[in-house]
């Protein structure tokens, strides 16, 4: 039973690293004005760019945690292109955000099974082999996944405590006021949406080095828009995504864990929880997202009234 | 400017959807293709059914004078549109389509082109509009249906297993509840049963074919509680399986995984100088093989209508020629009791058997 414990706390560290790294992107981009439903596509192809990479060095017989570490700067470069990409549709052209955060999550996709194919000839890149150092506790902790947490605190301090962070929660409040006072809007939104970019292609590496030691297709399928859901639950702060995002990791796991378990290997006062049907489980992070959003769509946040708005100096 | 801008890309990514439907060129080059294929979703390199059949139409390409086409299947609601695209493209006079997801479809199809042939691999046509709408199976003079006995490779598997584990506890993860893969996991159980009669079987689907995380948790919680074998069946999410398999065994603690549809040695790979692998070894089903025999079939003018299962004996399923975590024995021994078992193709009777001692149902 020990054991199993682990099992669900290593679990849920892994699956919601990725979510995490992905709503801190979410976190400066909507806390600058921006909404990005793009996180989705942007975690895609930096999955895919650190996949990628990753693969093809092995390929030619280079291994190792430097080809690992390489692998990360790849899938930022990767992912930093297309929150470029938003920046300028959503902010130069003022396009619609979602519109353009959704064409994101069409475009890469589908550019990054393409470019898959063209290099590998395949549906998926080569699974990589880990003979990399960078796990702990018997390979069941990857350095990402502490990378990420320890993240929040850089988040915090760069959201709260420096000139800049102050300017993008300005921004993302009252863009009138601040061009006022002379911030450049759109300058500190563009600033804010690349950023985004960076840290959710970091959570689309963290699945493949976490999962999945490949891209395909499977790889992100989704985890973009739970993290959309984390972000949210998270209160759109940088200690609240660790929290949301650590639960809903674990309510994955527990279910994943309490569902397939040998009912022989429970303790006595816990067997009534293999007797619930399999699709409770199945269904729970899911009832979980309704609920949270339910709960917390109802006390908007003010800080951001701005949000999902095109700053435009004229209508001001 | 605004709105034609955003106009322009939604109009872009129309383009893009309805662009996908065309057809690439490809190895079967000619200038009239006969044969044409349809994929289901998972595309034209999936490693699984829609690659294999793929492969077995170049296999009798290279062989013959004929050519090839296809059209890969990106959206559930366009199996139908794509069946008829191919039937009414010039010069089409096979149409191989992979899964039982066609076998509607397919039968609409079928009964309005009289003069093209249909091979459908995994299913058979479905009559959805008889018996008062409750639908049914139907034998058409243009159908030939494609199927494979997976509960004797996963029997196989499963003997394997059986006469491996050191724990006398193996796992076998599942992508969804449907017949192919629950053949795999029957075959396996009771191969495994007829190996070790002892052992216990941790089973369980993924509910998923595309959820590598669900798989990883699932694999290490069945390693953690001894199981030191697990045969995945579960399409894109078998990384996840693997995955924890290699971080196991790099660890220390030496974790098998058996492949599935094609020999994925490869995939597990952990130590590429020495060739190591976590992959014990495979069920495989010939999806390429069966496909161009029934090309063959009918080029030659010996089309023959309806349902065939290809089985161990004419090499539709079984398990790779090489299995370098093998001893030659266990493999001797595994197919010399497949030759003399009786494999149970019932699950419910299976799943009754009160003599397995099951952690989950088939």
């Amino acid at each position: 039973m020990n054991s199993l414990v682990l099992v669900i706390i290593f679990g849920t560290l892994a699956s919601a690293a990725p979510l995490i790294a992905a709503a801190y992107g979410g976190l400066f981009s909507e806390r600058s004005g921006v909404v990005n439903i793009g996180l989705e596509g942007i975690m895609t192809i930096g999955a895919f760019g650190g996949a990628a990479f990753v693969s093809i060095s092995e390929q030619n017989f280079i291994g190792g945690y430097h080809v690992i570490i390489i692998g990360l700067l790849v899938a930022i470069i990767f992912g930093t292109l297309f929150a470029l990409l938003h920046a300028f549709l959503s902010v130069t052209l003022k396009i619609d955000q979602i519109i353009s955060g959704t064409v994101i999550n069409i475009i890469t996709l589908a550019l990054g099974l393409f470019l898959t194919k063209a290099i590998f000839s395949s549906g998926q890149t080569p699974t990589f082999f880990m003979n990399h150092p960078i796990r702990f506790f018997d390979n069941k902790l990857t350095l990402i996944t502490i990378i990420i947490l320890l993240l929040s605190i850089v988040c915090y301090l760069l959201l709260y405590k420096t000139k800049w962070g102050m300017r993008v929660l300005a921004v993302g409040e009252n863009p009138s006021s601040a061009d006022a006072m002379g911030i450049n809007v759109n300058k500190i939104r563009y600033q804010a949406v690349i950023l985004s970019g960076v840290f959710a292609s970091i959570g689309g590496y963290a699945i493949v080095l976490n999962t999945t030691s490949n891209f395909s297709s499977a790889t992100v399928a989704g985890s973009g828009f739970i993290a959309l859901a984390v972000l949210i639950f998270g209160r759109h702060h940088p200690f609240g995504i660790i929290i949301s995002g650590i639960t809903f990791g674990f309510f994955k796991n527990l279910g994943i864990v309490i569902r397939v378990i040998d009912p022989n290997q429970m303790p006595n006062f816990l067997k009534f929880l293999t007797d619930i049907p399999d699709v409770v489980y199945l269904s729970l992070p899911y009832i979980l997202t309704i609920i949270v959003l339910i709960i917390f769509s109802r006390n908007k946040n003010m800080e951001m009234e701005a949000l999902g708005k095109p700053y435009d100096k004229n209508e001001r | 400017m605004k709105r034609i801008l955003s106009l322009l890309l939604l109009s872009l990514v129309v383009l893009a959807a309805c662009g996908k439907q065309a057809t690439e060129s490809n190895e079967c080059d000619g200038d009239n293709p006969t044969i044409g294929l349809v994929t289901d979703i998972g595309g034209i390199d999936d490693k699984s059914f829609n690659q294999g059949a793929w492969e077995g139409i170049e296999a009798y390409c290279k062989d013959s004078s004929q050519s090839a086409t296809y059209i890969e299947t990106k959206d559930p609601a366009d199996r139908l549109k794509n069946l008829e695209t191919m039937s009414k493209t010039d010069g089409i006079e096979v149409v191989v389509a992979t899964g039982m997801n066609f076998e509607a479809d397919i039968d609409t199809v079928a009964k309005e082109n009289q003069n093209i042939k249909y091979i459908l691999i995994d299913g058979a046509p479905f009559d959805a509009s008889a018996n008062n709408g409750e639908g049914a199976y139907e034998d058409l003079e243009n159908v030939k249906s494609l199927f494979f006995d997976e509960t004797q490779a996963g029997y196989l598997a499963g003997y394997i297993s059986g006469k491996t584990t050191e724990t006398n506890r193996i796992g076998f993860i599942g992508g969804m509840q449907i017949p192919p893969v629950q053949n795999f996991g029957s075959g396996y159980v009771q191969g495994a049963k007829d190996a070790n009669k002892d052992i216990i079987i941790d089973y369980s689907y993924v509910g998923n074919f595309d959820d590598p995380t669900t798989a990883k948790t699932t694999a290490d919680t069945y390693y953690e509680q001894g199981s030191d074998i697990i045969f995945t069946a579960a399409g894109g999410s078998n990384e996840g399986v693997i995955n924890a398999a290699k971080a196991r065994t790099t660890s220390g603690n030496t974790s098998w995984v058996v492949g599935v549809d094609v020999d994925m040695y490869d995939q597990g790979l952990y130590d590429k100088e020495n060739n190591k692998s976590v992959i014990l070894t495979s069920a495989i089903k010939g999806v390429d093989s069966a496909t161009t025999l029934a090309l063959k079939e009918y080029f030659e003018g010996n089309f023959a209508p309806g349902a065939t299962t290809y089985t161990y004996d004419d090499g539709g399923v079984g398990i790779p020629d090489e299995n370098p975590n093998l001893d030659q024995s266990v493999i001797d021994e595994a197919t010399k009791a497949f030759k003399s078992s009786k494999i149970e193709k019932d699950y419910a009777k299976v799943n009754a058997n009160k003599e397995l001692n099951i952690n989950g149902e088939i």
